[in-house]
């Protein structure tokens, strides 16, 4: 795959695109959605940024931009759908939530918070995004991003006593 | 004793790479469904000049 022009303002081929932050979108909708809707919003979230990409100008950051729509998209999704309870034997493998069962039943616990805090902690953790990062794609200051990582542990805490 | 941050971390040294990439294959399938691979392209130099491939 070749590479964009270091002078160019035109972002790169889209399949470039693609395999580059293909696996950070996942690992963000896999902990934000969980196992069971991942596929489907993935493939939604660069649908969505298929049909945008042709009139990108001067994206400086498209792991933010893309990680925005992933965000959006997994937001619209969950309040449509409303949470719903899933066979536990229709799961299929959870990739991205390590290898321990205790592990599991914590990012189950992640998904029972609200979406900015559950957003924000998957950003955070599972992604390793800085607070600045979180904060434009939750559309936030850093510092409010930062406070909505602080409420979510605390009530993950909470949920765990 | 891990703290819960490490283990909220652990989840980004877990692969995800096959999962990502099958799931990238899924969603060309779908793009090429609804017609939109037309702007899925590459452009490459050559001898020839820069090209358009899909």
């Amino acid at each position: 795959m070749p590479r964009a022009r270091s002078t160019s303002v035109r972002p790169p081929p889209f399949q470039a695109f693609l395999d580059g932050h293909r696996e950070e979108v996942y690992r963000f909708l896999t902990g934000f959605v969980g196992p069971h809707d991942v596929d489907d919003a993935f493939q939604e979230t660069f649908l969505s940024a298929l049909r945008a990409y042709p009139s990108l100008r001067n994206e400086t950051n498209l792991k933010s931009w893309v990680l925005t729509i992933a965000y959006r998209k997994a937001m619209d999704s969950h309040r449509g759908r409303g949470r719903r309870a899933v066979p536990v034997e229709d799961l299929p493998e959870q990739p991205s939530r390590g290898s321990h069962a205790e592990d599991h039943a914590l990012w189950d616990l992640v998904q029972a918070l609200p979406g900015k805090q559950r957003a924000a902690i998957v950003q955070r953790y599972a992604v390793g995004l800085p607070y600045k990062e979180i904060g434009a794609i939750l559309d936030c200051t850093e510092e409010a991003a930062r406070q909505n990582v602080r409420e979510a542990l605390k009530k993950l805490k909470e949920m765990m006593s | 004793m891990s703290t819960l941050e490490d283990r909220l971390e652990r989840a980004q040294r877990v692969s995800v790479g096959e999962a990502a990439a099958q799931g990238a294959a899924r969603f060309v399938k779908a793009a090429e469904k609804e017609k939109l691979v037309d702007v899925v392209f590459a452009r490459v130099g050559s001898p020839f000049g820069e090209l358009l491939i899909a």
